[in-house]
């Protein structure tokens, strides 16, 4: 052990002049702190990279893990990184996020400017309807579009006809526009706080010395506000379009492979119906996890250049309000309208939906009904995967913010050595979209005992979220006085005791938000719990996936609903029992 | 005509009042200084004027012509004048020569026009050699002149600085000034030109607007406010004042603690009043005797080089004398001073109460 720890640091050497009485104490000192690293890295390593490791040998395999006669081959990653159908589903994925990053940074800049620049009334509220659907899952939000909006049984289209006479559907979301329509609403969120937050960063008074230099509110907006705000639009823009490249949920509700050729939906579905090809949707994962690997790159190198760009500020509450005058109905409209088409309307389709026997030509004559509640209520199904979702919901967060807490501690208050090491691997999995590292997982632990549990979906989503909970902890560290762990050191409390009585409760806000952030994510996951999904870990995202596959909408938006409510309550929680404020974690 | 009237100028934020009932006016070609302690409402009224704060009630005129009356304003873009911001708030994604051509691409000024000006406006304030760098690449000192340049090429009606100098450090301070007050003297800009430091607005301007929790307490030139302080605050606020309570005996006999000095200034009617005599005007006296001599012992004494800053008790009273270096002053020393009194200032004390 001591050998091998010496080994890897050829660069460290001894203090000098330490007496060989000193000798013993410190080489114990020294196994300690590598001792530390080598278990935190090997952690990571089963964690975070195993899973991609095993995903491209899956790519290079003739078979799955458990036939014996499989071998190694080229010939998946050659039929999908050269012929036509899947360059063509490339290039339709790289649009489609673009198209879809494109849209929600659009309307995520116009609303934040709204709010922070305008003297448009109610702030607050606006600001929480427009991070609202941040806390909800795009699953559902793609599943109730999929009840408005189809184009012959769609809600909004039966009622064009039932109240207005049409004839022809009035939209139909079952295309490539509507599906990147949908998606760009649920992303929206991430882009109002990237550029409300540099807003508020920013220099008033470069705004109001263009007013004086004679440029107008429309002018200052685009010559001054929007190019000093451009790297953190790049940014935003990257950041959604890998979270939108890596999204399995809307695309396949509203598309399916055949008729939009989206990378994720493709992943899932050579590996889930006939014929079921598990290496080549490991292939097509390798694809995906480029895609991801070149966003996160392109993201990190404007959100470095857009911390070199940040200006001080004087004073935070002066800046000069745009008054809109007439413009104000308008400007409360546009919001209106996102939170009516993100929340309003896709939770009034649920909720008529469940509370109906089948899909009608009119909603003149609803079927109404109880039974799909009575069913939830009963269902042994639906009651085993409340118990694995909430399961999942607690166990996922308790460990990933510990574990996240330890690694942020050890690499910035220990300093122990490979700490940038252990940074990357900790950050390593933004760059796996959850479907891809849901593949990953199946290859590594498809012929063990944990796969067919519920545990292989603590161990994905653990993995997925690691950064996130890694990245708060961090920043939390940061900003807390190192004084007060230090003050407990010299007291005598050894590293463990002064993270967990000093570190922890310092930053236990911080913690607390990323924990009930970490919660909803895992409770609304679905991309990779799909891949693992099987009848003994079913969760509710699955399970109402399974029904609106079998084409029972009406029990798939009773499920939706049910998360939707566990959704609600972890912020709720958040809000009043944590009391942390959800939407500086994100 | 005065180029800048404000008039009953009053600004309120919910319950507070930041600016109480300020009026004032700048003469064309006059640089004046709104003086005043931190949070008075120097910003706030500048701002203002600047249009980027509404006024309550009150009005503004610019050049005879009103910009701002009640609540209805004219927007800042239209109001021909121009500010040099705190934070400089140059713009980061422009060049130095984008930064000032800003302004005047809003005028609409010809191409070849534009360049000459932005040129001559960079090379006054010598940044001829930088028009290529972006804004983030400049020093403070440098930044601090492209505001500067980008204000003025506009050739704006009225120029307004807020603390333009409190984000340098002591040196530069201290060169940027004299800068700046050679720039305004060539221009003639009418200016507006708002500070907390008193040697900076007494140095530059041609009149001092002292403020003092939203109001105005007196305006006058640096002379006049340095040398008839007409309360407590204005006394104190600029330079270091002695400041006694004092009773008048008779026309220009005051009675101050045991000391019976005469002052050159008629005293307001009221018995009550506080005298102010400068430390710098306390002068050693040769001998006993003679007009507002009185005798005093040193009971400390502080080596600034330039002069002694001792404390001195007299007649009862404590107060600061700032005597010569080269006196060789020591402590426990007994010595005789004298106080002209055309140096003495009466200050009525009720003024106070109202401010
Ligand atoms: N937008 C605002 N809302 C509330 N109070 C304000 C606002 N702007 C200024 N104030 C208050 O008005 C007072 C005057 O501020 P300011 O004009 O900046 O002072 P100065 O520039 O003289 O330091 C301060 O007490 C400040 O807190
Ligand atoms: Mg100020």
């Amino acid at each position: 052990m001591t050998a091998q720890a010496n080994s890897l640091a050829p660069g460290l050497s001894a203090p000098p002049a330490a007496g060989g009485v000193m000798q013993p104490a410190l080489l114990t000192r020294l196994r300690r702190r590598y001792g530390l690293s080598v278990v935190l890295i090997a952690i990571l390593l089963v964690l975070v990279v195993l899973p991609a490791v095993f995903m491209f040998v899956g790519a290079l395999m003739s078979g799955g893990m458990a036939d014996p006669n499989a071998h190694f081959t080229l010939q998946k990653l050659r039929l999908v990184y050269t012929t036509w159908p899947y360059l063509h589903a490339l290039g339709f994925t790289l649009m489609m996020s673009g198209g879809v990053a494109a849209l929600a940074t659009v309307v995520g800049v116009a609303t934040a400017w709204l709010v922070a620049r305008t003297d448009i009334p109610r702030k607050g509220f606006l600001e929480l309807c427009l991070i609202a659907p941040l806390f909800l899952s795009p699953f559902v939000g793609g599943l109730a579009w999929l009840i408005l909006g189809s184009p012959k049984s769609g809600l909004i289209n039966v009622m064009a006809r039932d109240f207005l006479g049409l004839r022809t559907p009035l939209i139909n979301v079952v295309t490539t526009t509507g599906i990147v329509c949908v998606m760009a609403l649920y992303f929206v969120p991430y882009a109002y706080l990237t550029v409300s937050s540099s807003l508020r960063n920013m220099d008033p008074a470069m705004e109001e010395a263009s007013y004086l230099n004679g440029a107008g509110i429309v002018s200052t907006a685009l010559r001054i506000t929007l190019p000093v705000l451009r790297p953190a639009l790049i940014s935003a823009y990257f950041f959604i379009f890998v979270l939108a490249a890596g999204t399995f949920s809307i695309p396949a509700v509203l598309g399916g492979a055949s008729r939009v050729p989206f990378l994720a939906v493709i992943v899932f579905q050579t590996s889930a119906s006939y014929p079921i090809d598990y290496g080549k949707s490991a292939a097509v994962g390798t694809v995906l996890f480029w895609v991801s690997v070149m966003g996160v790159m392109l993201y990190r190198f404007a959100s470095q250049s857009a911390r070199r760009f940040v200006t001080v500020t004087a004073r935070g509450f002066r800046i000069r309000q745009v008054r809109l005058r007439g413009w104000r109905g308008p400007a409360m409209a546009v919001i209106a309208v996102y939170v009516l088409l993100a929340i309003g309307l896709p939770y009034l389709a649920l909720i008529y939906t469940a509370l109906t026997r089948y899909i009608t030509a009119s909603v003149l004559h609803a079927p109404w009904t109880l039974d799909n509640v009575m069913w939830a209520r009963d269902a042994p199904e639906v009651t085993d995967s409340i118990v694995n979702t909430l399961l999942v919901g607690v166990v996922t967060p308790t460990i990933c913010v510990g574990f996240a807490v330890l690694l942020a501690f050890a690499i910035r208050r220990l300093r122990v050595p490979f700490a940038r090491t252990l940074d990357y691997l900790a950050m390593f999995p933004i760059a796996i979209p959850g479907i891809v590292l849901g593949t990953g997982i199946f290859w590594t632990y498809v012929t063990t005992p944990v796969y067919g549990t519920i545990w292989i979906l603590v161990l994905a989503f653990l993995a997925s979220y690691l950064p996130f909970a890694y990245r708060i902890s961090d920043t939390a560290l940061l900003q807390i006085d190192k004084s007060w762990e230090e003050a407990s050191s010299l007291c005598g409390a050894a590293h463990g005791r002064t993270l967990w009585r000093v570190t922890v409760p310092l930053i236990r806000p911080a913690l607390l938000s990323a924990w009930v952030m970490v919660f909803i994510f895992s409770v609304r996951e679905i991309s990779a719990a799909i891949l693992l999904a099987s009848p003994s870990n079913e969760v509710l995202s699955t399970v109402s996936w399974n029904y609106l596959d079998y084409g029972d909408q009406q029990k798939a938006a009773v499920l939706g609903l049910i998360q939707t409510v566990i959704l609600i309550g972890g912020v709720l929680m958040g809000q009043f029992v944590f009391r942390v404020r959800l939407t500086q974690a994100v | 005509m005065a180029q800048l009237q404000v008039d009953r100028l009053s600004i309120r934020y919910g319950q507070y009042l930041a600016v109480d009932d300020v009026s004032f006016d700048v003469r064309e070609g006059e640089f004046v200084s709104l003086l005043g302690p931190s949070g008075c409402g120097k910003t706030t009224t500048l701002r203002c004027i600047a249009g980027l704060e509404t006024a309550s009630s009150g009005r503004i005129a610019i050049g005879g012509q009103r910009v701002a009356d009640g609540s209805w304003e004219v927007p800042p873009n239209k109001r021909g004048v121009n500010m040099v911001f705190q934070s400089y708030a140059v713009w980061p994604h422009m060049t130095v020569f984008e930064n000032v051509a800003y302004g005047l691409r809003s005028q609409r000024v010809p191409t070849a026009e534009l360049t000459r000006r932005v040129r001559d406006t960079l090379e006054m304030v010598g940044l001829g050699a930088f028009e290529k760098r972006y804004g983030t690449e400049l020093s403070g000192g440098q930044q601090q002149r492209l505001a500067v340049a980008r204000a003025v090429v506009t050739s704006p009606r009225l120029l307004l600085f807020d603390e333009p100098l409190s984000n340098l450090d002591a040196g530069l301070r201290e060169r940027m000034r004299v800068e700046l007050t050679e720039l305004q003297r060539r221009l003639g800009r009418t200016s507006v030109y708002v500070t907390h430091d008193q040697a900076e607005a007494m140095a530059m301007s041609d009149r001092v607007i002292l403020m003092r929790n939203g109001r105005i307490v007196q305006q006058g030139t640096p002379r006049d406010l340095y040398e008839t302080p007409n309360c407590r605050f204005a006394a104190e606020f600029v330079g270091n004042a002695n400041l006694l309570p004092g009773v008048l005996d008779g026309p220009g006999r005051i009675r101050v603690g045991d000391l019976r000095l005469n002052a050159a200034t008629p005293a307001s009617g009221d018995a009550d009043l506080l005298v102010c005599i400068r430390p710098e005007n306390v002068q050693i006296a040769g001998e006993a005797g003679g007009e507002n001599v009185f005798a005093a012992q040193v009971e400390r004494v502080g080596y600034l080089g330039n002069s002694l800053s001792c404390e001195i008790s007299a007649g009862g009273l404590r107060l600061r004398a700032d005597l010569p270096a080269h006196s060789r002053m020591q402590q426990g020393a007994s010595i005789h001073l004298r106080v002209d009194p055309a140096n003495i200032t009466l200050v009525p004390e009720v003024a106070e109460a109202a401010i």
